[in-house]
């Protein structure tokens, strides 16, 4: 932006210049599907539909996401949705679905890339260069902490799929919120009382 | 907004007020210190921070047994009150807690001396393996013996609480903490839920979290109970065991804001690494 002189950038995800993120506006329109949606998502939308409403609900994306070789347990699937709405609804419509959809099959392809042993693990530093790509530059003491927290086996050290999904809605979710209280370029987010609590009792509690 | 206390609307910038609790605390309105950020600092007795007297690591709550220990969760009248902060929570966050000595948590975990028999016993059965560690599953057997059921995840919640760590094994010490905080907890339960209806609302429980000294506003209050809530929002109620869930993350939640909050004004400066590092222990899996 012409003019503008931007402060030396600490922050760890780059610039976040104000209203970078298109309409504001953009959460009140119904949701639809954005035009260009590519037809077999549509698809996927009308095949989970099951009761045909119009929506999603937490059960029907459950059951359409185990079909894809996804076992998320309900409180999974309530934080998958609680990230795409910020909201404690239960439904999503063509529009939120469109970008899970997505996020999905791009946490899908990054995971493929980087198993490179094709072990279906990825282990704790083929994690950090996974969120580093997925945009998120998660530090070692934080990695080693969510392998702990998302390596079901117990055995610690590397994650498989589901898990890794698991992993990357948190990731994403509280990355998320940590940018919107960041000021510009500085690294710092500051909360109150209040907003800390509200932004991280929906991920500790789902 | 959050920070109200008891309709004195907060100073400006003050982030969230602090109640108080001296001892007791039964039924009296508890005094309300909402400290100014600006102009003198508080008085040391004032301050929203202070320690309580036994809280905080003060070794009294945890190594004495109280005055009619008995069975587990059994409703006490005449238990002392663990209020002002030190609640029935770890001490101070958890770590060797509730000792002097900054050694304590490298010697190995033993009974402390003077402990009650019936602690020593209780561990005994619930040690089923014979291990002298006391696992997570193990814990849950025991809590689960009195027509309640106990989820893992507040088994797991506990066991952090009390070592600061994502063991899932205690010790003795740890096991004698959580014993004791399990029945100060029993008698907070059984003494906010008024209506004695086995659950605990919205109003029951932001007074209980008040006693612990925790404002919290109507809003995470809501958000409290309808994560909490075992039916799913239905009851707009929280159970036994989710209660000290939701009473051990406001703490935790709370106690590492305030790590932060060091100015006292309400509002705390993370980085990416510091946020991610506080918020993660608590996701239970």
């Amino acid at each position: 932006m012409a003019g503008m002189v931007l402060p030396p950038n600490a922050s760890p995800f780059g610039y976040i210049l104000p209203g970078s993120n298109a309409n504001p506006f953009a959460s009140l329109l119904p949701s639809s599907f954005p035009p260009g949606t590519p037809q077999h998502i549509i698809e996927a939308f009308r095949y989970s539909d099951k009761d045909g409403n119009g929506f999603i609900d937490d059960k029907e994306l459950k059951a359409v996401l185990s079909t894809c070789d996804h076992g998320f347990s309900l409180r999974t699937i309530h934080l998958l949705m609680y990230s795409f709405t910020s909201t404690n609804t239960r439904v999503i419509g063509p529009r939120e679905f469109v970008q899970l959809f997505t996020s999905l099959q791009q946490w899908r392809d990054v995971f493929e890339r980087n198993d490179r042993d094709r072990n279906g693990k990825i282990d704790s530093y083929e994690l950090q260069q996974t969120l580093q790509t997925l945009g998120y530059p998660v530090p070692p003491t934080v990695l080693n902490l969510l392998v702990l927290k998302f390596d079901k086996s117990g055995r610690n050290y590397a994650l498989s799929y589901d898990n890794f999904i698991e992993c990357c809605i948190v990731v994403k979710g509280l990355s998320d919120k940590f940018k919107e209280k960041e000021t510009v370029g500085t690294g710092f987010a500051t909360f109150t009382y209040e907003t800390f609590l509200l932004s991280v009792l929906p991920f500790v509690v789902a | 907004m959050s920070g109200y206390n008891n309709n004195n609307p907060p100073p400006h910038g003050y982030g969230y007020g602090y109640a108080y609790t001296a001892g007791s605390g039964a039924g009296a309105a508890p005094p309300t210190y909402a400290a100014s950020p600006y102009g003198a600092p508080p008085p040391p007795t004032a301050s929203p921070y202070a320690p309580a007297p036994s809280a905080y690591g003060a070794p009294q709550p945890y190594s004495q047994p109280p005055s009619r220990p008995g069975d587990k969760p059994h409703k006490h009248e005449s238990a002392p009150s663990y209020h002002g902060g030190g609640g029935g929570g770890g001490g101070g966050g958890g770590g060797g807690g509730g000792y002097g000595s900054p050694f304590a948590a490298l010697v190995p975990s033993t009974f402390p001396p003077g402990t009650d028999p019936s602690v020593v016993a209780c561990f005994q059965i619930a040690d089923q393996d014979g291990s002298g560690l006391i696992d997570d599953k193990e814990l849950q057997r025991a809590l689960s013996s009195y027509n309640q059921s106990f989820s893992l995840r507040t088994v797991h919640l506990l066991m952090y609480t009390f070592t600061g760590t994502n063991t899932r094994k205690i010790g003795p010490k740890e096991f004698t903490q959580v014993f004791y905080s399990l029945q100060n907890w029993r008698a907070i339960f059984e003494r906010f839920d008024r209506d004695r209806s086995g659950r605990i609302d919205a109003s029951e429980l932001q007074e209980a979290l008040l006693s612990l000294g925790y404002t919290v506003s109507p809003v995470v209050l809501d958000l409290l109970v309808s994560k909490f809530d075992k039916t799913g929002g239905k009851s707009k109620a929280i159970e036994y065991d989710n209660f000290i869930e939701c009473c051990l993350t406001v703490k935790g939640l709370t106690e590492k804001f305030k790590e932060k909050d060091t100015n006292y004004s309400g509002s705390a400066n993370f980085t990416y690494e510091s946020f991610m590092l506080t918020v993660l222990p608590f996701l239970i899996a």
